[in-house]
């Protein structure tokens, strides 16, 4: 039971976080008649995933193991182009609220329906195949009803905290959540992207799969709650490869570089030494 | 921005997997038990037939694990032909590979870490 919360809890928590911090975005924009799009992008993601799963699980249809590695790979990294693509908007956005009305972000900011609806689907998908292979596995289960009630608690879990992040977001002022939640959401793209590479790696598109740069998995156990989440929020990987290593902290360090970079100011000259923000 | 081109992309992804899978489809596979518990890997058969073969990996420990069958690279057995992640206890799940006549290693992983517990896997040219 609670391997199987675990596991549902991992599976499920990055997308969640993904998809509230741009609910939560949505929101303080006043952009809310743009939620549909989330939603709709979510649960064609859910549905579509859990067809192939069934497809791949009740059917002789299988997959081989390059493809789904390579899946999961190609899928990783478009959602890291997109993620970081969201986090330059959002940073966009903050620049025009230091000069600008909250009210005017409306017409300031015109966000796609489309690439919303394709950031949810990605962020949901990604993970998608693999957890519902998980949970047709667990729902046929021969040791009763226990290991899918872990796992949908997990996913429950998952997406509650999720909607806390979302709460505490949409109290906190517009500077401090941009600020955050971008900080917060390079450290996530940047595991999702190391991720993308081990699948590669695994899929025999790139070599070293083998050499990997330290072991801490008998510290950091995946199966430890702690493990869990640092798994679930960042793609912790007690046992990375070079590969990696290296794509994660060059992505991490050159776009929190970016991000942090003071955002230049185009139309009209403004003070050299602004205030911290005092709001 | 291309976003349209983006979705496109994902879609288009997704539909290629989708129609890659059903190429390899319908396997009539040779089927074998694997039992992955917290200290054991039992494999039904440890010399098989080559061909297409079919493992059903039961998890009959308390710890998530995984399954792998690893090929020889040079002296390790690290090439993987094949694999399963996220079992959790209680649950089975099965994979499929390919597998030419040669020596390789079964590996079930509790905890889904480290090098696993490994079983000889014999595999003999189909007569």
């Amino acid at each position: 039971m609670l391997a199987n919360y675990l596991i549902g809890l991992r599976e499920g928590l990055e997308a969640a976080l993904v998809v509230s911090i741009l609910v939560a975005y949505l929101v303080k924009t006043g952009h809310r008649d743009r939620l549909p799009a989330i939603w709709l992008g979510v649960g064609s993601a859910i549905a579509l995933s859990l067809a192939f799963g069934a497809l791949l699980s009740f059917t002789s249809q299988h997959m081989s193991f390059q493809a789904q590695e390579a899946f999961g790979g190609v899928m990783s990294i478009l959602a890291v182009g997109l993620v970081t693509w969201m986090i330059f908007w959002m940073k966009r956005t903050a620049r025009f609220l230091k000069r600008e009305l909250e009210g005017k972000l409306a017409d300031a900011l015109t966000v796609g329906r489309a690439a919303l609806v394709t950031i949810a689907f990605v962020s949901v998908a990604r993970e998608g195949i693999e957890t519902s292979l998980f949970i047709w596995s667990a729902a046929q289960a021969s040791a009763g009803t226990s290991p899918l009630a872990g796992a949908t608690l997990g996913l429950l879990t998952a997406v509650t905290l999720g909607y806390l992040v979302y709460r505490s977001a949409v109290h906190i002022n517009l500077a401090t959540f941009f600020r955050y939640t971008g900080i917060g959401l390079v450290v996530v793209a940047a595991g999702v992207l190391a991720y993308g590479f081990h699948d590669l790696q695994e899929a025999r598109w790139i070599g070293g799969l083998t050499s990997t740069v330290f072991d801490i998995s008998s510290q950091v156990p995946l199966s430890s709650w702690y493990g869990t989440l640092l798994k679930g929020a960042f793609n912790f990987n007690p046992a990375p490869t070079y590969v990696e290593l290296g794509v994660w902290t060059t992505y991490l360090a050159v776009t929190m570089t970016l991000f942090l970079w003071p955002a230049k100011s185009r139309p009209a000259p403004r003070p050299r030494v602004e205030a911290p923000a005092t709001n | 921005m291309h976003i349209h081109r983006l979705l496109a992309t994902a879609v288009g992804i997704l539909l290629l997997t989708l129609s890659a899978c059903g190429g390899n489809g319908e396997s009539s596979a040779q089927s074998y038990g694997i039992k992955a518990g917290d200290t054991t890997c039992e494999v039904e058969d440890t010399s098989i037939p080559a061909g297409e073969v079919s493992f059903d990996v039961e998890n009959t420990g308390s710890d998530v694990t995984e399954v792998y069958v690893y090929g020889k690279e040079g002296d390790e057995f690290s090439k993987i032909m094949g694999e399963v992640e996220n079992i959790g206890p209680g649950t089975s799940q099965d994979f499929i590979v390919d597998l030419t006549a040669g020596d390789y290693e079964v590996a079930c992983k509790p905890g889904m870490v480290g090098d696993g517990i490994r079983t000889q896997l014999t595999v003999t040219s189909a007569g």
